[in-house]
């Protein structure tokens, strides 16, 4: 570290560190030094403690406009509407959700299955029971939950939450479509259609066992995207 | 009150004591400063510099006497003096070429005065003056001049004889116009 060969003897060394040696002027005014230190060692502290005054509002902040926005976020997700959002992520995600309510509908809990697609071809999963328990007014099923089959189940009976106010669960059951199948038959076999499709003059007639298919809805959907909304009765116990 | 005591309330951050520290140290620190950088402005940037790294990590030093204090102060302004012809790029070594090494007339050092000694190792290069500095007047061996101002040793030492070299030259014109002004 330190050389072996330096020589203290000479008395031009030390002369070169005494500063009793130096005349004033080589010397700094120590006055108007010490107030720029000051000032620079208290600018250091100002800045120390504006940072922290600045990282705490910050967090503040942060903090509050959580708070704001999950609430809000869960009144949203209460709230049964049919979410663009949903739309993007998963555009051919089918829908299930209460048809507008009309006298009919508040005593036979009508719920609506929209899907883009024409031909409405599902089996219930396993999971619906689960998501429909979770939350009666809106159900999304992920396409990868759902086979096509052929014959689609129907009159599957589900098991939906109490409401507010009611004591007990319904059990409910939703008709799905039968798979439109084109065949050749002969005329005798064709069976007479059941009454409750027949009477509906303002409604198509699809296949036998098909749901109820809403006119309004499917002539004004069927030219974009072969949107249509089916209706699916649900009746309760 | 006692430097321990003085370094002792002055990491509690009492502005009286640091500047009373402050001005202990200040001109000491400045002659260090002056010995490595020409200008005093310079000089005057650097001392700030260094006492403000020494303020900011004195609770860090543990006091062991005064001549710790001091040392550890002067290291610190010598990095930073070092720090600062770096930056500036005034470190330039001019040339890496082996030289003999020539013993320094430092009786003749010894009868000028100390204004007259700082002068003739300011018309030193930067270069040479900084490892005569260095080697001379700290006493640092050539292995740490080397690390210090990034060179090599073989560097450091043909600095050092070039140095010595034109140091005897400036003391020899020095010493002849002392004469030659005695004469006349």
């Amino acid at each position: 570290m330190y050389n072996k060969k330096q020589n203290n003897a000479h008395p031009w060394k030390s002369k070169l560190t005494d500063p009793l040696h130096f005349p004033k002027a080589n010397l700094v005014d120590k006055n108007a030094a010490w107030l720029k230190l000051q000032e620079r060692l208290g600018e250091g502290h100002r800045n120390n403690k504006a940072f922290w005054y600045w990282a705490v509002a910050a967090c503040l902040l942060i903090a509050l406009s959580l708070t704001m926005l999950i609430p809000y976020r869960s009144i949203n997700h209460q709230q049964n509407i049919v979410s663009k959002e949903k739309e993007i992520t998963a555009p051919y995600q089918p829908l299930i959700q209460p048809a507008p309510s009309n006298q009919e509908n508040k005593i036979e809990n009508i719920v609506t299955v929209q899907n883009r697609k024409k031909e409405f071809e599902y089996r219930l999963p396993i999971e619906f029971k689960k998501v429909f328990k979770k939350n009666p007014e809106k159900i999304f099923l992920p396409d990868s939950s759902l086979e096509k089959v052929d014959p689609i189940i129907t009159n599957v009976p589900i098991n939906i939450a109490p409401k507010n106010g009611t004591d007990s669960p319904l059990l409910s059951t939703v008709v799905f479509k039968e798979k439109k199948k084109m065949r050749v038959v002969h005329i005798n076999e064709l069976d007479e259609p059941p009454q409750e499709f027949a009477k509906s003059s303002n409604k198509k007639q699809s296949i036998w066992g098909s749901s109820l298919i809403n006119n309004n809805q499917t002539s004004s959907n069927d030219n974009n995207n072969y949107s249509s909304i089916f209706k699916i009765r649900i009746s309760s116990n | 009150m006692e430097i321990g005591e003085l370094v002792n309330t002055a990491k509690k951050g009492n502005t009286a004591a640091q500047k009373q520290l402050f001005d202990l140290m200040a001109d000491r620190m400045m002659l260090v400063c002056r010995r490595y950088l020409k200008t005093r402005e310079d000089a005057e940037e650097i001392l700030l510099d260094g006492f403000y790294k020494f303020f900011k990590n004195l609770d860090a030093f543990r006091y062991q006497g005064e001549a710790a204090l001091i040392g550890w102060l002067k290291k610190i302004i010598i990095n930073e003096c070092l720090m600062f012809l770096r930056k500036k790029k005034m470190l330039i070594m001019l040339s890496d070429s082996e030289a003999e090494e020539i013993p320094l007339e430092e009786d003749a050092l010894d009868q000028m005065s100390a204004s007259e000694i700082l002068k003739s190792l300011s018309q030193l290069p930067i270069g040479y003056r900084t490892v005569f500095n260095l080697y001379v007047i700290e006493g640092i061996d050539h292995n740490e001049i080397a690390r210090l101002m990034g060179i090599s040793e073989g560097t450091s030492r043909s600095q050092l004889s070039k140095a010595k070299s034109l140091l005897q030259k400036i003391l020899l014109q020095k010493g002849t116009e002392y004469v030659q002004q005695k004469t006349k």
